[in-house]
């Protein structure tokens, strides 16, 4: 191989090493070089190993494209979209519900007021979605393939967001009935369930303080102390940002485990002049 | 070379099948001929648009798998919804009084107006899905990284019109469902803090809220009919369109999809 590689450099030829899936794809292409079989093969320098993209893929594309229109169209022709009544302001229905994209919303506001659910919550996962990649310490690993191992906490923490992104939307499509209360699949949603006898309670201010102070602050001393050197590679701003995130995104989790196993309606209910403010 | 014949030997090659020449040939998976109308068509619309390298490597070429498709599938959607939205535009007015009436006309009248309308809606429904899907995907193959984070913002920018398009038009049939479910979403309008009538802390009037900028008054009415289409119909899809081709331009301007280094 050595005497080839010499050779090809007088003759002004690459040598392009490639894994047996490659050499499969452009055995079987038109390209411009001279390619020998083998995962090792000689071509001039500059066409080289480039394939025609452009004329492989809008024939994919178009396929693609034909075989995306006849499943829409089979899907249509078989099923119709959904029409009901006439609107009418004065009738709500007892299941009223948003569209599917936005029940996780809806969902949440079983668990947060409104201003949190529909207004602060979502600002915030925006706002943590665009600094994603500002927030990544690390610039280079994992460009381009799919890789656990290489960034465990990213891949989680994004992984577990959005699984409880969709996991609010199953729930709220399909486990949700009128009222919004919650149906097993196999009971009728058609008739309303009794709301539950037991009283839901607030914590008590100072349990409310109590906790928020300390859920805070665990989370922001706790991986610092813990995890030294994933202190060291975010930075002090970024491991305050990206931990203030984590915290809220981490809450709503905790606020439905403490609903449903404590039935605590608020952790933290604050008057501020004339205005409630619940947490 | 014996290696090569052996495998041919084997199995059917559907490219070499009569019929997959008949259809696809020369005209998609052939050599360009210069002659060939359509080929020159699609090499200079895609020349013009840039949305591919003429020539790309082997390397490059290897990484585009299906889950790469994600984007581009989004953006077939896309111009799907403007097909069919603009053959339902024809037959819709957006009147609280004629609204319901031009639905039903679409399901019963008009001719494959049905059709058009499902193909309309479980068209959106696919594209919300598959934007997500491909934020996972850019996501988990870390394609935000330098150069590539304006192109995340611009997406997250991009799935966020992709909703609004959806919700807007979800008002439209002018039904329960539609009357009720945007009932609930503007109401989140409803109850921001400072800017909204019933938020903490508010310091505007119900009507004069931000809510009411999007509503058009207090509650779901003809002004918030009216203003939906117009989003719907106009002011999203210019705008999801430009960024599209933002997008695209970031795309090649950063060297292509990623690459593993
Ligand atoms: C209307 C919505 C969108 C459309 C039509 C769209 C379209 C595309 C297309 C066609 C590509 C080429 C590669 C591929 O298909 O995977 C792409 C790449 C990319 N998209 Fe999107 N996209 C959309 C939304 C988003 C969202 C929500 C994000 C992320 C938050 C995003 C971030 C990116 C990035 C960073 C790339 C570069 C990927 C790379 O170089 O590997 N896009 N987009």
């Amino acid at each position: 191989m050595a005497e080839l590689k010499e050779k090809s450099k007088e003759k002004g030829e690459v040598i392009v090493r490639m894994s047996e899936k490659e050499w499969e794809y452009v055995k079987n292409i038109n390209v411009k070089g001279d390619y020998k079989e083998g995962f090792e093969t000689l071509t001039p320098k500059e066409q080289d190993y480039t394939v025609k993209h452009l004329r492989d893929s809008v024939g994919i594309e178009f396929l693609a494209g034909l075989i995306f229109t006849f499943i829409i169209m089979v899907w249509s022709l078989f099923m119709d979209a959904p029409l009901k009544e006439l609107a009418n302001p004065a009738d709500t229905p007892i299941d009223e519900r948003a569209p599917w994209y936005f029940i996780g919303l809806q969902e949440m506001l079983i668990f947060f007021d409104p201003w949190l659910a529909g207004v602060i919550i979502p600002s915030i996962l925006l706002v943590g979605l665009i600094l994603v990649p500002f927030i990544d310490p690390n610039k280079e690993t994992g460009i381009g393939r799919y890789t656990f191992r290489d960034r465990p906490v990213a891949v989680s923490v994004f992984g577990f967001g959005f699984a409880m992104w969709y996991t609010l939307i199953i729930i709220g499509q399909f486990f949700r009935g009128p009222a919004r209360m919650f149906y097993w699949p196999w009971e009728d949603k058609t008739v309303l369930k009794e709301m539950p006898v037991s009283e839901m309670v607030n914590f008590h201010i100072a349990g409310g303080f109590a906790f928020f102070i300390l859920y805070i602050g665990a989370c922001m001393v706790l991986p610092q102390v813990i995890f030294k050197n994933f202190y060291k590679t975010l930075g002090v701003v970024r491991y305050y940002i990206f931990m203030s995130l984590f915290a809220i995104m981490l809450l709503i989790p905790i606020k439905i485990f403490l609903r449903y196993v404590f039935d605590v309606k608020y952790i933290l209910s604050l008057q501020i002049f004339n205005t409630t403010l619940n947490f | 070379m014996e290696r090569q014949n052996k495998e041919e030997d084997k199995k059917i090659d559907i490219k070499e099948t009569q019929v997959w020449k008949a259809v696809f040939g020369d005209l998609l998976f052939g050599e360009f001929k210069p002659l060939s109308p359509f080929n020159s068509l699609m090499r200079g619309i895609a020349k013009i648009m840039q949305l591919h390298p003429y020539n790309m490597s082997v390397g490059g070429r290897r990484i585009i798998t299906y889950t790469f498709c994600l984007g581009g599938l989004s953006v077939f959607f896309f111009s799907l919804l403007a097909c069919t939205g603009a053959f339902l535009m024809i037959y819709y007015n957006p009147d609280v009084n004629s609204a319901y009436a031009n639905i039903e006309d679409m399901r019963y009248i008009v001719p494959f107006g049905v059709l058009i309308r499902n193909m309309h809606r479980w068209t959106a429904h696919l594209m919300v899905m598959f934007v997500a899907l491909h934020m996972l995907r850019v996501f988990l193959t870390a394609a935000y990284k330098p150069p590539r984070e304006l192109n995340w913002i611009v997406g997250v920018i991009l799935l966020v019109m992709t909703l609004l398009a959806s919700f807007t038009g979800y008002l439209l049939p002018w039904d329960q469902l539609a009357y009720w479910g945007v009932t609930i979403g503007t109401s989140m309008g409803e109850n921001a803090p400072l800017l909204g009538a019933k938020g903490p802390f508010a310091i505007l009037a119900p009507g004069k809220d931000v809510n009411s900028i999007l509503v058009g008054g207090t509650s779901v009415g003809q002004p918030t009919l009216l203003r939906f289409y117009l989003l719907h119909a106009i002011a999203i899809p210019l705008g999801i369109a430009g960024l599209m081709g933002f997008h695209f331009w970031r795309i090649r301007r950063a060297g292509g999809v990623s690459g593993p280094l």
